[in-house]
C-alpha cells in the first residue's frame, strides 16, 4: 500500500489534536494525559507521545497524520516521526505569549522537512485581537528564510473546509516543487 | 489550581523513600524514576548515566502508547511495560490511583520476575503514601 | 508602522452604494457582502482623501481584510488581458501566499499560486506550466499584483524553468486523487 506520511507540529495548545480529528476518518489514537503545566496552557490533558489519523485516498493508498508533542521535552518524538514525512502543517496559536518566535523556532526544528517537502502554516485563533496578522508571519519568515513562500492561513482547527484546504494546499506546493526538480537538484 | 506531583514536597520526600527502599530491596536496579503521566520527573535514584528529565519524557510516551495500543485492542488497560536489552530490564507501570508512573533500569543479574515483583511492590507502596485512607 | 501617504478611498460601482478603504489598517467596509461586488461594472467612481496616521480609522475596526477586496478586483477587472501596469516581459513570483481560508478560490486557484511559489513565471510561462487557461492566469497575476503580494523580475528566461517536466516523487498526482476523493 502507498502511503504519505503528514506531520502536524507546533508548539503546545496550538490545535494540533483537534486538526487531527478534523481531517481523520478514522477515530484518532491519542496519547494524552493530564497536563500539569495549567499555568503555560490552560488545557486538561496534553499529548505526549503522537497523535494518529488517517485519510484513506483508495483502497491502496492512504495519507498517515501524525500529531507529535508541542513540548520540547518530547523532541525525541520529533526526531522518530520528522524522518517518515513528506510535509508538515505547522501550527501556532495566535493568543500565544510570541507567536512568531514559536513559528520560527519551529520551522528551525523542522527544516529539514521544509527542504525535503513542503510545510503550510495554520495559525490559530486569529479572533483573539491584538494578535500578529498573517502578513506579519509571512514577513518575519521571509527575513529569515528569503527563499521560502510559506502559505500562511488562519484556520479554526474544528473548520474540516479550512483544514482541508491547509491539506490539499500542502500537497500542492510539494507537487509543483517537484514539477521544478531536475536532475535530482532543485530549480529555486 | 492544585500543586503538581513534581513540585510538591511532600509527593517528592515519599517518593524518595520508596525510591530508596527499592535500591535496598534490589542491588541489580540501576536507574529509577517515579514522574508524571505528563513526563516530568518527581524524583529519580542519582545515576550519572542517565539524564533523567529526558528519561521521563519518554516513559511518559512509551506508557501513553502502550495504553493507546491495549486501548485499541480492547484488552483493558495497560498493566506494566518491559523491555529488554543485552544489558537487562526496563519495567515500567502506574502507580494505582494516581497519575504517577514508576520506571526502573534492572542489570541483567536480575530475574525478571523478581524486578516484576519489586516494581509492583514500590509502585504499591507509593499508591498507599498518596492516600494513606484508602489503603 | 507608519505609512508615508496615508489615504482614505472610496470605490463606487454605478448602481451601488460606495466601497470604503482606509489603507493603514488593510481595511475596507462595505454595506454589501462582498460576492455582490459587481464583476462586469465598466465604471466606479474613485474618491481619494488624504489622511495622517494619527486621524482616527474611517470605520469600526477590524472592518474586512483589504485583501479579500484586491482579489475580487484584481481576478474580474480588465476583462481578462493583463492589468494596465503590467509591463510585457516582465516575469512574476509570490512573495507571500493570500490568506484562501478568508477569500473565495479555487483549486485552479490554488495550482497557479503554487507554482508562482516555485520561481519567476511569465503569464505564458505560469499557464503552460499548470496547464489553466492563460486567462486564467492572467486574472490570478492581476489579482496577486494589484495585491503587492509579487516579486516582479525583468530577467530572461531561466532555462530551467521552462514548462515542468513530470513531477519525480511518488506524491505524483496525489492531489488530484485526495481531491477527487474528498469530493472537493
Amino acid at each position: 500500500m502507498a502511503e504519505h506520511v503528514i506531520l502536524f507540529a507546533g508548539p503546545m495548545g496550538a490545535g494540533k489534536t483537534t486538526a487531527i480529528q478534523t481531517l481523520s476518518e478514522i477515530d484518532v489514537v491519542l496519547t494524552e494525559a493530564a497536563n500539569t503545566e495549567r499555568d503555560v496552557v490552560d488545557k486538561a490533558t496534553t499529548t505526549v507521545a503522537l497523535d494518529y489519523g488517517e485519510i484513506m485516498v483508495s483502497d491502496e493508498e492512504k495519507v498517515r497524520l501524525y500529531g507529535v508533542p508541542g513540548q520540547r521535552r518530547f523532541d525525541f518524538m520529533w526526531e522518530i516521526l520528522k524522518e517518515r514525512a513528506v510535509g508538515m502543517i505547522l501550527l501556532v496559536n495566535n493568543d500565544a505569549a510570541d507567536p512568531i518566535a514559536l513559528a520560527l523556532e519551529f520551522l528551525e526544528e523542522f527544516s529539514e522537512l521544509n527542504n525535503r517537502g513542503g510545510v503550510v502554516m495554520g495559525i490559530s485563533r486569529s479572533d483573539v485581537a491584538g494578535g500578529p496578522s498573517v502578513d506579519d508571519y509571512s514577513a518575519a519568515i521571509r527575513d529569515v528564510y528569503p527563499e521560502l513562500v510559506v502559505p500562511v492561513f488562519t484556520v479554526d482547527t474544528r473548520n474540516s473546509s479550512q483544514m482541508r484546504l491547509a491539506l490539499m494546499t500542502l500537497i500542492m506546493n510539494i507537487e509543483a516543487r517537484s514539477a521544478f526538480t531536475l536532475n535530482g537538484s532543485t530549480a529555486a | 489550581m492544585s500543586v503538581p506531583a513534581h513540585k510538591d514536597q511532600a509527593i517528592i520526600d515519599n517518593a524518595a523513600m520508596v525510591l530508596t527502599e527499592m535500591r535496598a530491596l534490589c542491588k541489580s536496579l540501576v536507574y529509577a524514576a517515579l514522574l508524571t503521566d505528563d513526563g516530568f520527573e518527581v524524583v529519580s535514584l542519582p545515576n550519572s548515566r542517565t539524564d533523567g528529565s529526558r528519561m521521563a519524557s519518554m516513559a511518559s510516551s512509551m506508557q501513553a502508547l502502550s495504553d493507546a495500543v491495549a486501548r485499541e485492542l480492547k484488552m483493558g488497560t495497560s498493566e506494566y511495560i518491559i523491555i529488554a536489552t543485552q544489558s537487562g530490564y526496563v519495567l515500567q507501570l502506574r502507580v494505582p490511583t494516581q497519575s504517577l508512573v514508576l520506571s526502573a533500569l534492572f542489570g541483567d543479574d536480575e530475574t525478571l520476575g523478581k524486578a516484576l515483583s519489586i516494581s509492583r511492590l514500590s509502585a504499591q507502596k507509593m499508591s498507599v503514601l498518596m492516600n494513606p485512607d484508602a489503603a | 508602522m507608519a505609512i508615508d501617504a496615508p489615504l482614505l478611498l472610496s470605490l463606487q460601482p454605478v448602481g451601488y452604494e460606495p466601497i470604503y478603504v482606509d489603507i493603514r489598517y488593510h481595511a475596507f467596509e462595505w454595506y454589501r457582502p462582498l460576492a455582490d461586488f459587481p464583476t462586469t461594472a465598466t465604471t466606479v467612481l474613485v474618491e481619494t482623501e488624504p489622511t495622517t496616521n494619527n486621524a482616527p480609522p474611517l470605520f469600526e475596526l477590524p472592518a474586512q481584510n483589504l485583501d479579500n477586496l484586491l482579489w475580487t478586483i484584481g481576478l474580474n477587472a480588465f476583462d481578462g488581458a493583463p492589468a494596465s501596469w503590467l509591463r510585457p516581459g516582465d516575469r512574476y513570483r509570490l512573495r507571500r501566499w493570500p490568506n484562501f481560508t478568508e477569500m473565495d478560490h479555487t483549486v485552479e486557484h490554488l495550482q497557479l499560486t503554487a507554482m508562482l511559489g516555485q520561481a519567476h513565471l511569465s503569464i505564458d510561462e505560469l499557464a503552460k506550466a499548470t496547464h489553466a487557461h492563460h486567462v486564467a492566469a492572467t486574472r490570478i497575476i492581476n489579482a496577486f499584483s494589484l495585491m503587492n503580494i509579487l516579486d516582479i523580475s525583468d530577467a530572461p528566461a531561466d532555462p530551467t524553468a521552462q514548462s515542468a517536466p513530470a513531477p519525480t516523487t511518488k506524491m505524483t498526482g496525489l492531489f488530484g486523487r485526495l481531491r477527487k476523493r474528498l469530493g472537493l
